[in-house]
């Protein structure tokens, strides 16, 4: 994520640590706030900075992110537009901060676009990576035949979201006129907020022709009922405006009319002489939804509770990174104390881990395990003392233990022994159970356990009203999503069932399955290759399926064998019409010439890889990275601090992720990722 | 024994009585056979066909076919639309059969197809049976037609198909177990021949949601009679059993090779109509064909336990084809 800080002028930009200056508003004696911003509207803008600092304060202190670029220049009004000198004094000052520089601009008319075409001019000539903000379909005209290496960014002047109005109520329900109207009440009020967050940008083909304009990234508002995006991300980055978002605004102005008074109504030739810059005079409006101001000619909102996380996740906001995502690590009996320590301290936040007590082991064996890994005892805690002092642990450290109960399928006969298991786990307090099959669900409850479960990986969680009917039967807490999700499919996942207010947990390293694990029917043990190995090893071969008829070219090959092994016959028909070129997927991988380790050695280490899908996986909603390493000790510390390091990164690019993983190699076969990112990262 | 014939698209439907047909291959010479059943050239599951339809035109219980079954159990690309839906109704009413739509696992985009097909079905035949592989769909089944009579589906049921236990004497890991190995063994097999259908609590749960039926692949260890609910009744698969299933697909990932190892969220384009790709220079006990996202087993040599009259099996699903 990137954090970008917006003069409009010089004069604010000399006064950067002022705007930056925190001030507790918590230690204002209120009789004093009353004088400073009790009834003058106007005032609002310098609460509001103070109030926004605190905000960047923690924001700050739990991303590590700080400014990188500055935003200079006028959106609103075309007399203020500055002169080439300003904008090149701002390029400098951002670039001796070591900051980007993105230049606004605003809807012009003929003689501001001649302005700009100044202002334009001397930014293309610096020879550097300069933003354009384009609220004006004219000045993307300008850029594009006379200034190409200047990047475009479309606006939010051009994004026509309703901003405000009635869906500020968005926790009760907007009124709506009845009169006329057949259709239930609660229907046209869903239908209306549902209109109001889709916009164009929710339109693949638009923001397909948006990229093919340029546009690298558009500024949005936030808007209190959210905004629509497609499910997939697709290249084009985000930017959101915080804490004022622009409500409305006019040519004419009020606080021009000061000096002017014929420009509170109407439009006149000749400059303002730009009272705005030193006074303002607004509407007096103090109570309301939301908190209004009246600045120059337009109106602008601060941002409100809708503006935190939650609400702007469907915003390719980057606020949501300041949610840190939490790490569950699988442990086993080699997890002590100690080593439950050590990896909360290298960044885990919660343990999941299996319990098979000799009771159980003594009846059958490890392969049928009542958590699917079947491997042998060193995936498991063995003992309900061991597993005891560990929860005990990690609830002195601030972690969860969940156990793992996940096999696909109990039955009858495993009743009394699994009976045992829950009461032995009950007696441990865990903070829940990860459980697979419904049928369990309903013995749990059947029990009287009432610990909130995290469905499992097995409980392929795949759609909403999936997760819905298994939450009748007990409650959850978290979905654990399933490996083979599209990303879009998991924002979609996430949004609806949005209401249910569950935890979503993704797996992103390890491996992946060749099939389905909540699909497969076979299973791993320490005793029998995988079946799923066999599939991975294999040679494959395409081949053509057989056409109608091909009974009949059966019978005809059946009814004269020896006639077949000549050229045009029917089996030699059959086999050039069957027969296909090899699949360059199988051919032979070329030998690894790429940095790092060998392919194969990290292929050994990660199996495969989600590191790159961490920022998608965030924005969609997954605040629990999974590290699945139960049974193997030697990897855990290092997945963790790894997995830490890409989730504490507000902007791990495929950079920074890759050079954890340290093969060229093996991030450069698809093979090896965990989820299918597309090229660009319009998360960001 | 009812037999109801299961097809997926309605080109399927088209050929149903060469799917049919039966064709006899004990006959077959070596030399041809030895060509036929090389691999790369994805005939295996033609020759099942012509070994399972013999295998039921020989069948000693008595099987009347009068059912059809249609739908999409394993690749929500390929989940018909409800136009074939309503014309593989209509077919099966011409063949004086009864109808049941298949349905699989589904994403929220493919749960909303499955739902207009839905609509569809209910809208021709309020009573017809429905294939149920997820639990969304049972829940929007039971929500917004509640006439439709679902079927607990074969993918739901969790039994292990295949791996260590097509042998009586699975290997056991013996680390840290003092019980004798025949007993551990004895008591897998034991575990492995139950499902969680003979769980009461399960089994009053499903019983409430309509659920009169369960449609199981045959396994080689069988099944425990004892560890089944009261009065439901079970149909079968033949002759492919599912072994495991995927949404990743080696077939889809020769038109887009994204798809060979994960999801891109974006239609498939179903090459897997045309060609299929498999393993080659594969040796096994059983055929395991890899087609499109599945793998499936082909289970006749197995069928016949199932149908001793120790369980109630009533229905035979005959998979002309691998169900993909």
């Amino acid at each position: 994520m990137e954090l970008a800080i917006y003069f409009a002028n010089c004069a604010q930009l000399d006064d950067l640590d002022e705007a930056l200056r925190d001030v507790d508003t918590s230690d204002i004696p209120s009789y004093v706030s009353t004088i400073i911003f009790g009834g003058d509207t106007s005032s609002r803008e310098y609460y509001g900075n103070l109030i926004a600092l605190k905000w960047l304060a923690g924001f700050t202190e739990a991303t590590g992110v700080a400014f990188s670029r500055l935003y200079f220049g006028q959106e609103f009004c075309q007399h203020l537009i500055p002169d080439p000198e300003e904008v090149l004094q701002a390029y400098y000052q951002a670039r001796q901060l070591g900051w980007q520089f993105t230049y606004t601009t605003g809807a012009c008319t003929d003689e501001a676009l001649a302005r700009q075409m100044r202002n334009l001019a001397a930014l293309a000539e610096q020879d550097d990576e300069i933003e354009v903000v384009v609220n004006d379909w004219g000045v993307l005209h300008l850029l594009r035949r006379h200034f190409p290496s200047l990047i475009p960014v479309q606006g939010r002047l051009l994004h026509k979201q309703m901003r405000l109005s009635r869906f500020t109520t968005y926790k009760s329900p907007p009124p709506v006129n009845m009169n006329g109207l057949a259709t239930p009440e609660e229907d046209i009020r869903r239908y209306q907020l549902a209109a109001v967050r889709d916009t164009s940008l929710a339109d693949p083909e638009y923001r397909q022709d948006l990229r093919d304009l340029g546009f690298v990234r558009v500024d949005v508002d936030m808007a209190p009922q959210g905004l629509n995006f497609p499910a997939q991300p697709d290249g084009l980055g985000t930017s959101a405006y915080y804490p004022w978002g622009y409500a409305a605004g006019g040519r004419n102005c009020l606080t021009a009319s000061v000096l002017d008074p014929v420009r509170e109504y109407v439009v006149v030739d000749g400059p303002c002489p730009r009272p705005c810059q030193r006074f303002n005079k607004c509407m007096i409006k103090l109570h309301g939804d939301e908190t209004l101001i009246q600045r120059g000619n337009s109106v602008f909102a601060f941002h409100m509770e809708y503006a935190a996380p939650d609400c702007v996740r469907a915003v390719h906001s980057h606020l949501a990174a300041e949610r840190a995502m939490r790490i569950t690590v699988g442990i086993d009996r080699a997890d002590t104390p100690e080593t439950i320590a050590a990896l909360h301290q290298a960044g885990a936040n919660e343990f999941f881990a299996g319990l098979v007590p000799p009771s159980w082991s003594e009846h059958y064996g490890w392969e049928i395990s009542p958590n699917r890994r079947g491997l042998g005892g060193a995936y498991q805690y063995t003992s309900p003392d061991e597993l005891g002092g560990v929860i005990a642990c990690a609830r002195d450290l601030g972690c969860p233990v969940f156990i793992a109960l996940n096999a696909h399928s109990y039955g009858p006969g495993q009743l009394r022994l699994l009976g045992e298991l829950v009461a032995a786990s009950e007696a441990l307090d865990p903070a829940g159970y990860i459980v697979a099959d419904p049928a369990l669900l309903v013995q749990l409850a059947a029990w009287g356990v009432r610990r909130p479960v995290n469905l499992s990986t097995g409980a392929a969680c795949y759609n909403a009203e999936h997760v819905r009917w298994l939450a009748e039967l007990m409650p959850l807490r978290r979905v654990v999503l399933p490996r083979k999700l599209a990303l879009g499919e998991v924002a979609r996942l996430v949004a609806d069932l949005a209401d249910l207010n569950l935890e979503f947990e993704a797996m992103v390293t390890g491996y992946r399955c060749f099939f389905n694990d909540e699909f497969c029917f076979s299973w791993h043990s320490g005793m029998a290759g995988m079946f799923c190995a066999d599939f991975v090893h294999s040679r494959y071969a395409v081949s053509r399926r057989l056409s109608p008829g091909w009974k009949e070219q059966f019978a005809a090959i059946l009814d004269h064998p020896t006639d077949q092994f000549a050229p045009d016959s029917e089996l030699d028909q059959l086999v050039r019409a069957v027969e296909l070129p090899p699949c360059p997927l199988d051919a032979p991988a070329a030998a690894d010439r790429g940095g790092g380790m060998h392919r194969e050695l990290a292929r050994s280490y990660w199996q495969h890889c989600g590191l790159c899908a961490i920022p998608a996986l965030r924005q969609a909603g997954v605040q629990v990275l999974k590290s699945p390493a139960r049974g193997e000790s030697w990897r855990k510390l290092r997945d963790v601090a790894v997995l830490r390091q890409v989730a504490d990164q507000p902007d791990p690019d495929r950079d920074f992720c890759r050079a954890l993983v340290g093969s060229d190699g093996f991030c450069a076969d698809p093979a090896n990722c965990y989820y299918a990112l597309p090229e660009e990262r319009p998360w960001n | 024994m009812e037999l109801a014939v299961y097809l997926t698209d309605p080109a399927g439907l088209e050929h149903l009585e060469e799917a049919l047909q039966p064709l006899a291959m004990d006959g077959i010479p070596g030399f041809i056979s030895s060509v036929l059943s090389l691999g790369q050239y994805g005939l295996e599951e033609y020759i099942a066909n012509g070994m399972a339809t013999t295998f039921l035109g020989e069948s000693p219980i008595p099987l009347e076919l009068g059912r059809l079954y249609f739908g999409q159990e394993f690749c929500e690309f390929l989940i018909p639309t409800p136009e074939e839906v309503v014309q593989a109704f209509f077919t099966a009413c011409q063949m004086g059969w009864e109808f049941t739509y298949t349905t699989g696992y589904v994403t929220a985009a493919g749960l909303e197809r499955t739902v207009a097909n839905l609509a569809a079905l209910a809208s021709e035949c309020p009573s017809a049976e429905v294939v149920v592989n997820d639990w969304g769909v049972l829940r929007v089944l039971g929500r917004d037609f509640p006439s439709l009579r679902p079927v607990l589906g074969r993918l739901l049921v969790k039994q292990p198909r295949l791996s260590r236990y097509v042998t009586e004497r699975p290997p056991v890991l013996r680390t840290g177990i003092q019980a004798p190995l025949a007993e551990i063994q004895s008591r897998q097999i034991a575990a492995l021949r139950e499902t969680n259908l003979g769980i009461a609590a399960y089994a009053d749960l499903l019983r409430r949601h309509g659920v009169a039926r369960v449609d199981l692949d045959p396994v080689p260890q069988g099944l425990a009679p004892e560890a089944l609910p009261q009065g439901v009744a079970l149909s079968l698969y033949a002759p492919w059993t599912c072994a495991a299933a995927s949404r990743t697909c080696r077939t889809a990932a020769v038109a887009d090779p994204r798809r060979q190892t994960a999801m891109p969220g974006s239609p498939c384009s179903g090459p897997c109509r045309e060609v299929n790709r498999n393993r080659v220079g594969v040796a096994c006990v059983q055929p395991i064909l890899l087609r499109g996202n599945s793998a499936f087993v082909y289970n006749l040599t197995y069928v016949a336990n199932y149908l001793d009259g120790s369980l109630p099996v009533d229905r035979l699903v005959f998979e002309p084809y691998i169900p993909l």
